[in-house]
């Protein structure tokens, strides 16, 4: 295997794994503390979901820019593509930005939406608010997979 | 459209305080404001204290039953719990139904036979908690048929119990150490730990420190009948309580069919008390009660009219606002408008002196939530639960039409980009590729965006001068709506000097029209005005979340078809793969679609909050709470009489 599809191969494992990471810590920080609430109000089992499936959103942004990459060397197709080194190195910087921002802000987001989770305890009728400011976190992760989104269709294989 | 309050007084004949305080519960227009003062002892009016216990009692016992009964009332499947968390519906009952259940008798009795229940359940768990211990220790020596121990001369008697495993090893250490002694077991089968009493010369007490050391707990013989037959006679009592805690169980799970009755009177008994504390807290002569409230501007009139019909030894009248005071707000849309006050729900009320932006937000948050699902086939999905949802769910009927709305924006933005779950199928239709030819879209968004700031600034230029704020409306929004418009000259001429032109002008209005006196502060707030532009460009930017949503939506939609296809070709049985096959997609689209419609939802409503909000409105306006019969678990259905 030539070291551009591996550099390519290795930009989409990376780009699952990390921001997959952020989601998975932030996730089971949420859970932890929207057990807590439920124990006492089950009743708000489904707006302690909501803000625990939020901070999830960047592993699937990362899954998004793997399928491209994939896509783009031609792992779904038929034949596989030649991918030189210098494309294989593009492909793995064109990762970069949705590895760094999506781990961080799943990991920062989930921080938000445990603190939601007692504005949902406290005042469930303005759970809304608290969603929202948890997304404001996940903003970084959208810019994050647009740049990559942008950069992987300049690159030519 | 937004509702603001006007402050009044209201000053009434006390003997009508309870016919009043009604008809305003039922109008709902008023929000009573509660008196900061403290209330001196001679205000105490023994009636009113006797009607409140009453009440009070009442609610309490009503909620007693229903927490009650709740536990042994069936339980819903999980979905319909999760729909029900999410969109409560109400019991519709008319103010008649109402007042009939809350004087009729048979509600007393359930609450009397709750009552009863409840002690007559404790007690029989207790009872069967104690018989449960007294078995369990009885187990143990069942078997031994003696009634009790005696003294004996050259004998002494030890009674204990060892762990089974350990028995065999008790009688040969025994049998080592001596043949004088004389031991019988007990013990069920199931038992963990077998009773015995060991017979023992008096001589030899070393005997029972071996035992001890073995593993053996010393007992003591709480039994005067042998232990066989008392288990019997516990088993057969404990049979006995079982039954007749089937039987409590039995009477409450049929009694839980009152549970809505008991909701109904939970908001019942809540409206009352809700009217003893409003003129409790009112201030009161010896004839009259005198109230301040909040009243939505316009309402005043038909509850005056409301009013005297019950005593025309009435006064309303209206009161200037404090320094500084700001009055409580209320939006008022109508029809498919009313759906987007959810969106706006979610921000929080205007201020008094704001506009609603709910109809300004309607058209933009409907297109950037079509944008950002943009998928032809996910749209009309959309719609179909929406729809279904909403005629199920009348309460929520609001919600539902706006996805209904969402949902066709969502089927036009994915005619535009040729995307039917994930697939090329109205390729023909399409006018932008989003997977190929992303810088488009991000062109088309970015318009979206330079048009809804260019309308927000609009808004907020027509409301300063509404309010009087002048130099504010031509100065700060003017200059920037000239800079939008410099925008819109450009893009079509691609003249730059228009952008240089615009940008001058813009810092000119500024310098005119600044609140400044001083002329340094006037250029400063010109050269200030430079820094809005970068405001105005990451406001832009933000739109391109629509396009990196959008994109997101239909990836996973191409990538559930393509798992789908492999699984199709992968699986050799006919029949099989295909049944595989159509199960991911239909879960797989049907997840995306959920994920993505609350990403879409998020999202969109926070252009509106954070980019077009911040150009004409602060909010942070405090909601109007109507003193009014709106309850929890019940809707009052045609209040007017």
């Amino acid at each position: 295997m030539e070291l551009g599809l591996i550099l390519a191969i290795l930009g989409a494992g990376l780009a699952v794994t990390l921001p997959s990471i952020g989601s998975a810590i932030a996730l089971s920080h949420v859970g932890q503390s929207a057990a807590g609430l439920i124990s006492e109000e089950p009743e708000k089992f489904g707006k302690a979901l909501l803000l625990q499936v939020l901070p999830g959103t960047q592993g699937i942004y990362g899954f998004l820019a793997a399928v491209l990459v994939l896509q783009q060397v031609g792992l779904f197709g038929e034949e596989t593509v030649t991918v030189s080194t210098s494309a294989g190195w593009q492909i793995l910087l064109a990762c970069i930005p949705i590895i760094f921002a999506g781990i961080f802000s799943a990991i920062f987001q989930g921080k938000v939406s445990v603190s939601g989770i007692s504005t949902l305890a406290k005042k469930p009728e303005e759970a809304g608010k608290a969603i929202i400011l948890s997304a404001m976190v996940e903003t970084y992760a959208v810019i994050a997979l647009l740049l990559t989104i942008l950069i992987l269709n300049g690159i030519t294989v | 459209m937004n509702l603001s309050a006007e402050k009044y007084e209201i000053i009434a004949l006390k003997e009508k305080y309870q016919e009043i305080l009604e008809e305003m519960q039922l109008n709902g227009n008023a929000e009573v404001i509660s008196f900061e003062t403290e209330k001196s002892e001679k205000d105490e009016d023994l009636q009113l204290d006797e009607k409140k216990s009453e009440v009070e009692l009442k609610l309490a016992e009503m909620k007693f039953a229903r927490s009650f009964l709740s536990r042994f009332s069936e339980k819903e499947p999980f979905f319909k719990t999760l729909i029900d968390s999410f969109f409560p519906e109400k019991e519709k009952h008319t103010l008649k139904e109402l007042e009939n259940l809350a004087f009729s008798e048979t509600i007393d009795e359930v609450v009397d036979k709750c009552q009863k229940l409840e002690t007559g359940l404790n007690g029989t768990s207790s009872k069967m908690d104690s018989l449960k211990k007294e078995i369990k220790e009885l187990k143990k020596f069942s078997g031994i048929s003696v009634n009790g121990f005696g003294k004996l001369r050259n004998f002494n008697i030890f009674i204990g119990s060892i762990s089974k495993e350990k028995k065999e090893e008790l009688l040969a250490t025994l049998k080592k150490e001596s043949i004088f002694f004389f031991i019988k077991w007990g013990g069920e089968e199931d038992c963990e730990r077998t009773g015995f009493y060991m017979v023992y010369p008096k001589e030899e007490e070393k005997l029972v420190e071996t035992v001890k050391e073995i593993g053996a707990k010393e007992e003591t013989a709480f039994w005067n009948r042998p232990p066989s037959d008392l288990l019997k006679e516990k088993r057969v009592k404990m049979e006995q309580l079982k039954k007749k805690k089937e039987k409590f169980l039995k009477k409450a799970r049929e009694l839980t069919t009152n549970i809505p009755k008991l909701e109904a009177l939970i908001d019942w008994y809540g409206w009352e008390l809700d009217k003893c504390k409003t003129f409790e807290e009112g201030e009161k002569t010896k004839s009259y009660f005198y109230l301040k409230s909040w009243i939505l501007e316009g309402k005043v009139d038909e509850l005056e009219k409301r009013l005297k019909k019950i005593t025309p030894y009435i006064l309303v009248r209206k009161l200037e606002l404090e320094d500084g005071e700001r009055p409580p707000v209320e939006m008022e849309n109508k029809d498919l408008m009313k759906s987007f006050e959810v969106v706006t729900g979610v921000y929080g009320s205007p201020k008094s002196d704001e506009p609603d932006p709910t109809p300004f937000l309607a058209p933009f948050f409907a297109v950037a939530f079509g944008l950002a699902l943009s998928d032809a086939g996910y749209g009309l999905l959309l719609i179909a639960i929406s729809y279904v949802f909403g005629k199920k769910l009348k309460d929520s009927k609001a919600f539902f039409n706006l996805f209904v709305i969402a949902g066709i924006f969502t089927v036009l933005a994915g005619l535009l980009t040729g995307t039917f779950f994930g697939t090329d199928l109205f390729a023909g239709l399409r006018i932008v590729d989003a997977v190929d030819d992303p810088i488009e879209v991000l062109y088309l968004v970015s318009v979206l965006g330079l048009i809804q700031i260019f309308i927000g600034l609009l808004i907020g230029m027509f409301w300063n001068l509404k309010q009087g704020k002048t130099k504010v409306a031509l100065g700060s929004k003017g200059g920037s709506i000239v800079f939008f418009l410099g925008i819109a000259v450009f893009a079509f001429t691609r003249q730059f000097p228009v952008l240089i032109v615009a940008t001058g002008l813009m810092m000119l209005l500024n310098i005119v029209f600044s609140e400044q006196e001083a002329i340094m502060r006037r250029l400063l707030s010109g050269f200030g005005s430079l820094y809005d532009l970068i405001g105005y460009f990451s406001d832009v930017l933000s739109y391109s979340r629509l396009l990196a949503l959008g994109l997101a939506t239909g990836i996973i939609a191409m990538t559930i078809n393509m798992i789908a296809g492999i699984f199709m070709e992968m699986i050799p049985v006919a029949g099989l793969n295909v049944a595989v096959a159509g199960l991911i997609l239909v879960f797989g689209h049907v997840a995306n679609l959920l994920i993505n419609a609350l990403s879409s939802f998020i999202h969109s409503a926070r252009l509106q909050f954070v980019e077009f909000f911040s150009k004409f409105m602060e909010g942070g306006g405090r909601k109007f709470k109507p003193f009014s019969k709106q309850g929890r678990f019940v809707e009052i259905i045609n209040v007017n009489k």
